[in-house]
């Protein structure tokens, strides 16, 4: 295969993918009000596209464009050879379309509607490629009515592939050609063609001037239509001008530049309707990024209450720190004497504490108490019950029924400015579910503090019991147990058996045993103290850093969404639309056809929905 | 001045101030203002400055783009003015030529209003690109006195500033030179342009230019034929022009006359395709000349007038206008007032201990001389004896909030219910589809006044020294009560005996009236001490079993004597709290969230009754009266 074939090819391909990703761009579900006019403009051009699509082969269709009396009839005579539209001196002289086609083009698979025009076939060689069609001019009706040329020529212009574009010293300027000019050229090329050269002077130098603003213009013909027309009905040789006009019309545009020319068409409407679209996106896009920004403040001051919250409540549960801490350290080390008295004290907290838990309804409380003992101990519990003890644990945690009905209530003022839809009486959602949402981000910014949490203590037990620490403890404890029992075995062993002393009274055994208490109280209750040192500073850290920590989501995921599948619409028709731009650069580059500079922002961003309306 | 005309002065003078006066007050209408309206354009630019002058004539040579006005100009006044060139759109600001010592006896800044005067230099000013409106003026000795002639900017091209220009000069003429060809004559723009000459009563003199002779000599009665009845004009005088550019640029161009008579467009005008015999070129500054000065002038004076007392155009279809839309901004009006912006179930109420407590103290304050000693004796030495168990007993108990601070609590998630029903309300409101309203609710209803709202309302609302409003309550009830009724010191004595039955559930209704009394809303007020906005508080007084308002007759509706009367003596109190504090909401609310939506709308209901709109009204039948005496004296 050719490389050219080839790479026609591939363009057919990436013009394909680049419609197809159009369709599933306009089909993405969207709340955003802005981006569903946008789906809605799309989906009215789509099954243009495919038309032009299936158009893809059939000659292309040539109309005239201009004001009244610039001779757009005398030059369809003139390139025909002969008079087939009536020209006339009083205006408008053309009110019905000419079409002019050979025999042997099949009119019927264009798609246009026979019975506005009166149809002319001619068999011409000059007309194997092309169709002409004679219109009538945009500048005499005032007034939209059904009767008007203007009107004719709007159901018309849609199903051109080139303008042929007409003015005269007297009209290039005319303010009402331009704009309707405006309007048909997007998605047709453009032959610019001043008549009248017998009568008028050479304005094409300041008419290019006028037109390059909009337009790319690449050659303006000059041209004399009524001598040009009897040249050739009396067989002299044509002007210049007007034969290379003659040429690029019947042989310029034959197969090749016919895909060329169409293609080029069909992108431009893709471009001008997204163009459309994300011009409208965009100025509706800073109404959304205030919402968004109005949620990251609530999501902020929502994190940094609970953090202050969290923190206030953490600095007085100092019971559930000493019981965590010394059942992390008594399970890291194992079977030991102390270890072994440690766990008897934490073992009796945990008894008392886990009675106290039903009632708890401090939410540091369930986070110090650890995400896995907490969970199991909830667990243990009807789960409704839970939701419930939930549901009454936000409010003291900030969360109160006030503070999310005054977030409701901003919130919905600031999504019906973005212009979300909405199938509920707010868009924040009734104050149950936002009751459940903010109990929903509580419990998962204490699962998120009980993991660190977690870390202190592990941090705190290790740090404060090392090797040396664990062997003085021990040492301590087992001094007294070795002292009473060495006092014990002696007595028992020694003294009353060689020495025939008394053998120990109860007494002794009362106040061993109440010594030993004190004695390896003092000695947990000196360790749990050093196990705490530097405690407050790390819940300090611990709030800043939660603070500052990002919440998976706010009180309201679901408008957050939105906001992301906003940009994201936007962002994706951007990206279409810079694909296309490239795409049209490639193909749409032509020495001879001139066209709508896309590049232009769109003035007029109404017009490729009028046209699409009037199909 | 013609005297005929003179008389009409005043009555435009008048006319004009008193438009100026309204359109100030139309501006929150959201109406277009005057400026732009052909009619007010008229009255300012010719009738006012011609109406008390002497008789001059302003002839103004006018068309389309590039076909050759001021070629045509040129010729009028025998010299190069204005530049002439194959380019189009390129004369861009107008050129008047003045005859000698005119600018003396008149001012000519007030005869081409909206222009700035500059004296000609060359024949390239009127090409400058400027965003001014300008006028280049030079003084022309072969002038008639007391004639204008002017060259002006196209009204079709894309410069549309240069249509603008144009039309500012037709709105002052007497005379309008139409240039036509066939490429234009029945260009949707010209006609246009022209339409309106003709309903002002212009004298139009026609001159088809660049006609293709003799072949067009057969064709130009058939266009002039189709923009005669496109546009209503009758032209006073035809001339036609060849198409001759090298005669055109040396000043050799001839006119020839033509005589026409418009013919419906049924019955083509019979084509002559012959010259007439005697075919000489005329000299049209002459015929210009020899025209009646005086007779145009009133001609002109007379077709303005018309124009601005015509009904469907003129000032008449201008005060139509304000009225429809102030009868919207009625309905718009009505609308909200119709709507109870909210209705609150239960209102909180203040806790009964406070009540009675602020009674104890007001008692207090009212005991005297020894009495008031012992007691305070006692009261201060009980507080110091009874401070530890108070203290224990608070230990054991958790922390108590002061009951006031659950109150302002209860009440601020009042409130911001409140709010929520009313943004609600007003969501729903403007969705229904009064345009007005939607617009001007919509900036009320976005996030931003929200956050500003509440803020403020938060603020307000903990600024409030709840206590000693209530105290105040208590103080000018009890006094009144006092001075009243023996029965006050039963109340006392029974206080805490009736607090503990004594809670009626109030609802509160907040309205919105915009002015006088609109609809049901307005026949359950009770108090109109506010204007604006009104609260509606009804509490089950007796179980249920009467309901009343606070006002006046609140407690008289149950009066019967004994416990019933001192229980409904203290609901009373409830009753007003709750009254105070919701007037504050409901002003809160208005002048917060509304803000001056209430007023704009009432003002631009009256409007139509304010003086000026009477005065223009008059103006407009005073003026039409005159005209109708003028016909008769004709």
């Amino acid at each position: 295969m050719a490389t050219s074939e080839l790479a026609q090819i591939e363009m057919l391909a990436s013009v394909d993918s680049l419609i197809h990703q159009l369709k599933l761009w306009s089909e993405q579900q969207t709340d955003w009000k802005t981006a569903q006019q946008s789906q809605a403009v799309i989906h009215q051009l789509l099954p243009r596209l495919d038309m032009l699509r299936v158009r893809l082969e059939s000659p292309l269709v040539i109309a005239t464009f201009g004001g009244t009396g610039t001779g757009k009839s005398s030059l369809v005579n003139a390139l025909i050879g002969s008079y087939c539209t009536t020209s006339g001196r009083q205006r408008p002289t053309t009110t019905e379309p000419v079409l002019i086609a050979h025999p042997d083009t099949d009119l019927d698979r264009l798609g246009l509607d026979l019975s506005q025009f009166h149809v002319e076939q001619k068999k011409l060689d000059e007309l194997r490629n092309i169709i002409l069609i004679d219109c009538p001019d945009p500048d005499t009706s005032e007034a939209m009515d059904e009767a008007g040329n203007l009107t004719r020529l709007q159901q018309i212009i849609p199903l051109c592939d080139i303008l042929l574009y007409t003015s005269t010293q007297q009209k290039y300027r005319s303010a009402r050609v331009s704009e309707e000019l405006k309007e048909a050229a997007v998605g047709r090329r453009l032959i610019f063609v001043q008549t009248h050269a017998g009568l008028d002077e050479d304005i094409r130098e300041d008419w290019r001037q006028q037109l390059s603003r909009q337009f790319d213009v690449p050659e303006i013909y000059f041209v004399d239509s009524v001598r040009a027309l009897e040249d050739q009905l009396a067989d002299r040789p044509l002007e210049k001008e007007f034969a290379s006009l003659q040429n690029v019309l019947s042989t310029q545009l034959g197969k090749s530049e016919r895909l060329q020319v169409r293609r080029a068409n069909l992108l431009e409407l893709i471009q001008n309707a997204i163009d459309h679209c994300s011009h409208k996106n965009s100025t509706a896009l800073p109404a959304i990024r205030e919402l968004e920004s109005f949620l990251k403040q609530q999501q902020v001051s929502l994190t940094s209450q609970m953090s202050q919250e969290l923190r206030k409540e953490l600095l007085i549960s100092r019971n559930l720190w000493e019981r965590r801490l010394l059942s992390c350290v008594s399970d890291s080390w194992g079977f030991s004497p102390f270890s072994t008295m440690l766990r008897v004290y934490n073992g009796l907290g945990n008894f008392i504490a886990s009675a106290s838990l039903f009632r708890a309804r401090n939410s540091a409380q369930v986070a110090l108490i650890g995400a896995l003992q907490g969970a199991r101990w909830i667990g243990n519990r009807q789960k409704e019950q839970a939701a419930e003890d939930r549901l009454k644990r936000i409010g003291s945690f900030g969360l109160d029924d006030n503070k999310l009905r005054e977030s409701q209530l901003l919130i919905d003022g600031y999504a019906q400015a973005a212009g979300l839809a909405t199938h509920q009486d707010h868009f924040a959602g009734s104050l149950e579910k936002l009751q459940t949402e903010a109990a929903y981000v509580e419990e998962q910014f204490l699962s998120d503090a009980g993991t660190k949490i977690d870390g202190i203590i592990t941090k705190l037990a290790y740090k404060n019991s090392g090797w040396f620490t664990r062997i003085w403890y021990e040492t301590l404890f087992l001094s007294l147990i070795v002292y009473a029992l060495v006092r014990i075995g002696k007595n028992f062993f020694y003294d009353s058996f060689l020495d025939e002393r008394n053998i120990l009274a109860i007494d002794f055994y009362v106040t061993a045993g109440v010594i030993f208490l004190i004695w390896s109280g003092l000695l947990v209750m000196l360790f749990t103290r050093k196990l705490k040192r530097g405690l407050e500073a790390e819940i300090n850290q611990l709030s800043d850093e939660l603070a500052q920590a990002k919440l998976a989501h706010g009180l309201f995921p679901h408008l957050e969404q939105a906001c992301q599948q906003a940009h994201a619409l936007q962002h994706s028709l951007e990206r279409m639309g810079g694909e296309t731009r490239q795409l049209r650069n490639e193909i749409a580059s032509s020495r001879i056809l001139g066209a709508w500079k896309v590049t232009e922002p769109t003035m007029n961003a109404g017009s490729i929905s009028s046209h699409l309306t009037s199909q | 001045m013609p005297s005929t005309l003179h008389q009409f002065s005043q009555t435009v003078h008048r006319l004009r101030d008193n438009l100026i006066a309204l359109e100030q007050k139309a501006n929150q209408l959201d109406l277009p203002g005057l400026n732009g309206r052909e009619w007010f354009d008229i009255l300012q630019r010719k009738l006012i400055p011609q109406l008390s002058d002497n008789v001059y004539l302003v002839v103004a040579v006018v068309g389309g783009t590039n076909i050759g006005k001021s070629v045509i100009f040129n010729h009028l006044v025998n010299q190069q003015t204005s530049a002439i060139s194959p380019l189009a759109s390129q004369t861009r600001h107008p050129v008047c030529l003045v005859p000698q010592n005119f600018e003396q006896s008149h001012d000519l800044e007030k005869i081409f209003q909206g222009f700035r005067l500059i004296p000609w230099a060359s024949a390239a000013d009127p090409l400058k690109q400027d965003d001014q409106h300008l006028l280049f003026w030079k003084n022309s000795e072969s002038l008639a006195p007391n004639l204008l002639v002017l060259d002006t900017p196209d009204i079709d091209s894309d410069a549309e500033v240069n249509w603008e220009r144009a039309e500012r000069i037709r709105q002052c003429a007497d005379v309008l030179v139409t240039v036509l060809t066939q490429q234009k004559y029945n260009d949707a723009a010209v006609k246009q342009f022209f339409r309106e000459a003709a309903r002002e009563d212009k004298v139009i003199i026609t001159i088809f230019n660049q006609c293709e002779l003799p072949d067009d000599e057969a064709y130009w009665p058939l266009w002039l034929n189709t923009f005669c009845h496109e546009t209503g004009v009758r032209p006073e005088f035809v001339f036609i022009a060849p198409n001759n550019r090298q005669a055109a640029t040396s000043l050799q161009l001839p006119f020839y006359r033509r005589s026409f008579e418009p013919a419906p467009p049924e019955t083509a005008p019979a084509i002559n395709p012959q010259a007439p015999e005697a075919d000489t070129p005329v000299n049209l500054m002459q015929i210009l000349s020899q025209m009646h000065f005086g007779e145009i002038k009133v001609q002109t004076l007379k077709g303005a007038l018309y124009y601005l007392v015509e009904q469907n155009t003129g000032v008449p279809a201008y005060l139509r206008e304000i009225k429809i839309r102030s009868n919207e901004f009625r309905s718009a009006s009505e609308l909200l007032s119709e709507q109870e912006l909210a209705e609150i179930e239960n209102w909180p109420l203040v806790p009964n201990s406070v009540i009675v407590d602020a009674v104890r103290k007001w008692w207090q304050s009212q005991r005297e001389g020894w009495s008031a000693q012992v007691h305070g004796f006692y009261n201060t030495l009980g507080q110091g004896v009874l401070w530890p168990l108070r203290y224990i007993h608070s230990l054991a108990t958790e922390e108590k909030r002061p009951p006031m601070e659950i109150y302002r609590e209860q009440e601020w998630s009042v409130v911001l219910q409140t709010v929520e029903g009313i943004y609600d309300r007003l969501t729903l409101v403007s969705e229904l589809g009064n345009e007005l309203l939607t617009n001007r609710l919509k900036t009320l209803l976005n996030g931003t006044s929200r956050e500003h709202l509440l803020k403020i309302l938060h603020e307000e609302h903990a600024g409030f020294d709840f206590t000693a409003q209530l105290e105040e309550l208590i103080e000018s009830e009890m006094t009144f009560f006092k001075k009243d009724s023996p029965q006050y010191y039963t109340f006392l004595k029974q206080l805490d005996r009736i607090a503990a039955v004594a809670r009626p559930a109030l609802s509160v209704g907040l309205f919105f009236v915009g002015f006088g009394a609109v609809g049901h809303a307005g026949s359950q007020l009770v108090t109109d001490t506010m204007i604006q906005s009104v609260v509606n508080v009804a509490g089950d007084v007796a179980g249920g079993a009467a309901t009343t308002t606070v006002g006046e007759t609140a407690v008289s509706s149950t009066a019967s004597t004994g416990i019933g009367y001192l229980e409904a003596k203290f609901r009373r109190f409830h009753a007003v709290f709750a009254q105070k504090r919701s007037e504050w909401l409901a002003t809160a609310v208005r002048t917060h969230l509304l803000k001056t939506l209430p007023e704009e709308l009432k003002s631009a209901v009256d409007l139509p009754n304010s003086e000026c709109f009477q005065i223009v009204q008059e103006s407009v039948t005073e003026l039409e009266k005159q005209l109708q005496q003028l016909q008769i004296s004709i």
